[in-house]
């Protein structure tokens, strides 16, 4: 369980003192606790901390600091999901995540970064929070901490500024006319200014495989694997789904330059974005 | 030599032509050197048939394994990867396979 306190307003030395006495009056001592405090209040929370055999780390939320103290010796809770394979890692995550209290953390690690990714997304969009991440060996890691979803205002859906397009194709190189439309509609709106991401489903991903778009040609188009690179180099960012991939035995090791895979979850949440407008081809 | 299968082997490939147009119009320029196999193999063909003549016969038949040989390497690339547009060839892929076997036929019969 994780415990806490709103100490906003109140200033250094009284938010250690504060701290102090929260600490103190605990039922159960292996119980951590976070402060939520303004900038400047965190001065002497430390000693406070180490006086009662708590760690303390600061995290910055968007005005306040996050005090947080851990019993010394208490261990993060670590799930490993490499070679689980979509939606497995997600499912995996959510349903330990379930069973946490709300700030409580869980460390995620996998193989594969473009696992980790889709894990991220699936939790962001539940309203958990990604904390860190990085390597351990040959482990990619993030580090989560459960809390609640947020509920949006009434009427900022009205107002979302749609300036992202997201563009689904399913039917690959054996549609060419629908292949070349996903990287010129791509074109057109990179030029008006809008963030691109393609997602390729389904027969979608037989562009992913490398060097198949270079078979896809029409005389009044340059071939398609140009306008492919083209495109990736304007930013746009270019997911293969992992499970329509691995259908096609499709690995990582055979997608084409700026392609990544991504599961269920980072095309549901992209799906879900309200400042996405929505193309399918 | 039987020009009988010389025939039927016309009618495919006044067949295929359709079924290739199709299929060129989804594919594209990838399918140029089927498409140039086919048509050659409809005008020799049509040549055997009229002249009567057995060598241009056996040409024909050369070049109605080409036009399946050719139909074969010009589309694996899109049948290993793609299973929801695949039927959209089959009936090309179907029509020409029949080709190998009456250009056997016909030289052997």
């Amino acid at each position: 369980m994780v415990k806490t306190v709103k100490a906003l307003g109140i200033r250094a030395p009284n938010a250690g003192i504060l701290a102090a006495n929260v600490l103190r009056s605990l039922e159960d001592p292996k119980e951590e606790v976070r402060f939520i405090v303004n900038p400047g209040a965190e001065t002497g929370m430390d000693a406070v901390a180490r006086r009662y055999g708590y760690s303390m780390e600061v995290s910055r939320l968007e005005k306040d600091l996050e005090i947080r103290m851990v019993p010394s010796g208490k261990t993060m809770e670590e799930i490993d999901v490499t070679g689980e394979t979509c939606p497995g890692p997600v499912l995996i995550v959510g349903e330990r995540l379930s069973a946490l209290a709300v700030g409580e953390r869980l460390k995620v690690k996998s193989a594969s970064a473009d696992t980790l990714a889709d894990i991220t997304a699936a939790i962001t969009a539940s309203g958990s929070r990604i904390l860190g991440e990085g390597t351990e060996g040959d482990r990619h890691v993030i580090t989560v901490e459960k809390d609640e979803k947020k509920e949006m205002p009434q009427g900022n859906l009205s107002v979302a500024n749609r300036d992202r397009v997201l563009i689904v194709q399913s039917n690959g190189t054996g549609n060419a006319e629908r292949a070349y439309a996903t990287f010129i509609f791509s074109k057109v709106a990179v030029s008006m200014g809008k963030k691109v991401t393609i997602f390729l489903l389904m027969d979608g991903v037989s562009i992913a495989r490398k060097g198949s778009a270079a078979g896809v040609k029409h005389p009044a188009f340059p071939p398609l694997d140009q306008l492919m690179d083209e495109m990736v180099k304007a930013g746009v960012t270019m997911y293969a789904c992992e499970n329509s991939a691995a259908f096609r035995g499709i690995s990582e090791k055979d997608l084409a330059f700026g392609v990544k895979l991504a599961g269920a979850a980072t095309y549901i949440q992209l799906l879900s974005d309200p400042t996405y407008a929505v193309v399918n081809f | 030599m039987n020009m009988t299968y010389q025939v039927i082997a016309l009618a495919i490939l006044f067949s295929s032509m359709i079924t290739g147009f199709i299929i060129f119009r989804m594919q594209g320029m990838k399918l140029a050197p089927h498409f140039g196999a086919l048509i050659l193999a409809l005008i020799v063909t049509l040549a055997a048939l009229i002249t009567g003549i057995s060598a241009v016969a056996v040409v024909a038949a050369f070049l109605q394994v080409i036009v399946t040989l050719t139909a074969y390497t010009q589309l694996y690339k899109i049948l290993q990867d793609n299973f929801q547009t695949a039927p959209g060839y089959g009936a090309h892929l179907a029509l020409v396979t029949m080709l190998p076997v009456l250009a056997i036929a016909g030289l052997l019969m």
